[in-house]
C-alpha cells in the first residue's frame, strides 16, 4: 500500500494530539525560567500569578494555535534564520533527479 | 413441619422489619432534601466562600487569574498583530479586537451578577410551572408532596410493609429509584456550581475567534443542566395530575414510570441540548469499561 504525502508535511508525534514534544519542552523551560523570575523578584502572591499568567499564557496560545498551522516554534527558528542570513531555499530531497532530466 | 413454617415466618418478619425501617428512614430524611437539591435558584450564590473563591473584586480569587489571562490575550494579540506584518497573515483588526475585548472584559468581571439573573431566570420558569400545579391541584408540585401522595393514594403504608408482595416491590422500586435521583441531582449541583465557576474563563474565551468555542461548550453545558430543572417540574407536574382515587395496578406502575422519566430526563436533555452526563450508573458503567 502507497501513501502519498505532500512533500511539505511535517509528520511529528504530538502529546495528547495537541502539541508537539518541541515545543512541549520548549515551553516548560520558559514557564520554569518565568517561574524562577517570579519567585526572586516579587514576595506578593497576586503579583506572582499575575506575571506568570502574562508571561507564559501567551505563549501556550502560540503553541496551540501556531501561525496558518505551522508551529510557532519553528516559526521563530525559520524567521531567525531568515534575519540572520538573507536567502531563500527551495528545498527538495530529489533535485538532483530533477534537474538531471534537463540538458 | 410446624417448626419449619415458624422459621420462615420469623426470616420474612425480620426482612420486612429492615425495610421498613430502611423505607421510612428514606421517606423521612430524603425527600425534603431532594426538593432542595433540584430547586436551584440564586440563592445558591449567596454564599460567603463560594463567593470568595470567585472573587469579590477584580483582584480577588478566580477573577485575578480571569483578569491576569486578559492581560496575557492583549500581549498575545500585540505579538501576533507585531508578526503578521513580517509573515503577511490577516489577523484581526485592532479596532474590532479593543470593542471586543472591553466589552467581553466588562462581561466577565460582572458575570457573577449576570449568572445570578440566569439562575433567577430558571427558578422563575420552575416557580411558574408550581405555580401552575399549585392553582389547579390545590398542592405544592414538589418531591415531599409526591411520596405522600404515592403512600397515601396506592395505599402503602409504610408501617406494615410486606416487600415479599407485589406492593412492596413498588415501594422497593420506587425507594431506590429516588435515591439515585438524589445521586443524579447532587451531582448536577456541583456541576452547576462548577460552570459558575469557570464562567469569567468562558466570557473570556470570546475575545479571540480560536477560543470562542470555550463559551459554546460551557454555555451548552449550563442550559442542559439548568434545562434538566425544568424538565423535572414537568413531570412532577403530569404526575400530579394524573387521578389516582381508583388504585388500580396501573396507576403504581404509571408512578414508576414517572420517577423512570425523572432519572432519564438527564439523559433526555443530554440528548434534545447537549453537554454532560449527571447520570451516576452511567459514569460508573463507563469507568468499569475503561478498566476493562
Amino acid at each position: 500500500m502507497k501513501f502519498i504525502f505532500p512533500k511539505n508535511y511535517n509528520f511529528k508525534n504530538k502529546i495528547l494530539g495537541i502539541i508537539d514534544y518541541t515545543t512541549a519542552f520548549f515551553n516548560v523551560a520558559w514557564y520554569g525560567i518565568v517561574f524562577l523570575f517570579v519567585n526572586l523578584f516579587f514576595n506578593s502572591l497576586k503579583i506572582k500569578i499575575i506575571i506568570f499568567i502574562l508571561l507564559g499564557f501567551p505563549l501556550f496560545l502560540f503553541s496551540i494555535s501556531g501561525f496558518n498551522g505551522e508551529n510557532i516554534f519553528y516559526v521563530f527558528k525559520y524567521m531567525s534564520k531568515y534575519f540572520i542570513k538573507q536567502k531563500l531555499y527551495l528545498y527538495n530531497k530529489n533535485y538532483k533527479k530533477i534537474f538531471s532530466k534537463f540538458p | 413441619m410446624e417448626n419449619n413454617t415458624d422459621i420462615t415466618q420469623a426470616i420474612i418478619d425480620t426482612i420486612n422489619t429492615i425495610f421498613e425501617k430502611l423505607f421510612a428512614s428514606i421517606d423521612n430524611n430524603l425527600y425534603s432534601a431532594l426538593d432542595k437539591i433540584t430547586f436551584i435558584n440564586s440563592d445558591i450564590l449567596n454564599d460567603n466562600t463560594f463567593e470568595k473563591i470567585f472573587g469579590t473584586s477584580t483582584s480577588d480569587g478566580i477573577l485575578i487569574i480571569a483578569n491576569s489571562l486578559l492581560l496575557g490575550f492583549i500581549l498575545y494579540y500585540s505579538i501576533k498583530y507585531l508578526l503578521s506584518h513580517i509573515t503577511y497573515k490577516q489577523i484581526e483588526q485592532p479596532f474590532s479586537f479593543i470593542i471586543k475585548l472591553i466589552i467581553f472584559g466588562i462581561f466577565m468581571n460582572y458575570s457573577f451578577s449576570i449568572l445570578k439573573i440566569i439562575l433567577e431566570l430558571n427558578s422563575n420558569i420552575t416557580l411558574a410551572i408550581q405555580n401552575l400545579g399549585q392553582n389547579i391541584f390545590n398542592s405544592q408540585i414538589s418531591f415531599s408532596e409526591l411520596i405522600n401522595k404515592i403512600n397515601t393514594n396506592i395505599s402503602i403504608q409504610t408501617s406494615s410493609i410486606d416487600i415479599f408482595s407485589l406492593d412492596g416491590l413498588i415501594k422497593g422500586t420506587l425507594s431506590f429509584s429516588l435515591l439515585s435521583l438524589i445521586f443524579s441531582y447532587s451531582f448536577r449541583y456541583i456541576m452547576v456550581k462548577i460552570f459558575i465557576l469557570l464562567s469569567p474563563f468562558a466570557f473570556l474565551s470570546l475575545c479571540l475567534d480560536t477560543t470562542s468555542w470555550f463559551f459554546k461548550s460551557w454555555l451548552k453545558n449550563l442550559f442542559s443542566l439548568l434545562f434538566i430543572q425544568i424538565i423535572v417540574y414537568l413531570v412532577l407536574l403530569l404526575l400530579f395530575s394524573i387521578d389516582f382515587s381508583n388504585s388500580n395496578i396501573l396507576n403504581k406502575f404509571i408512578y414508576i414510570g414517572g420517577l423512570y422519566a425523572l432519572i432519564k430526563a438527564n439523559s433526555f436533555v443530554r440528548e434534545f441540548i447537549g453537554g454532560i452526563s449527571t447520570n451516576i450508573s452511567q459514569t460508573v458503567q463507563s469507568f468499569t469499561a475503561f478498566r476493562s
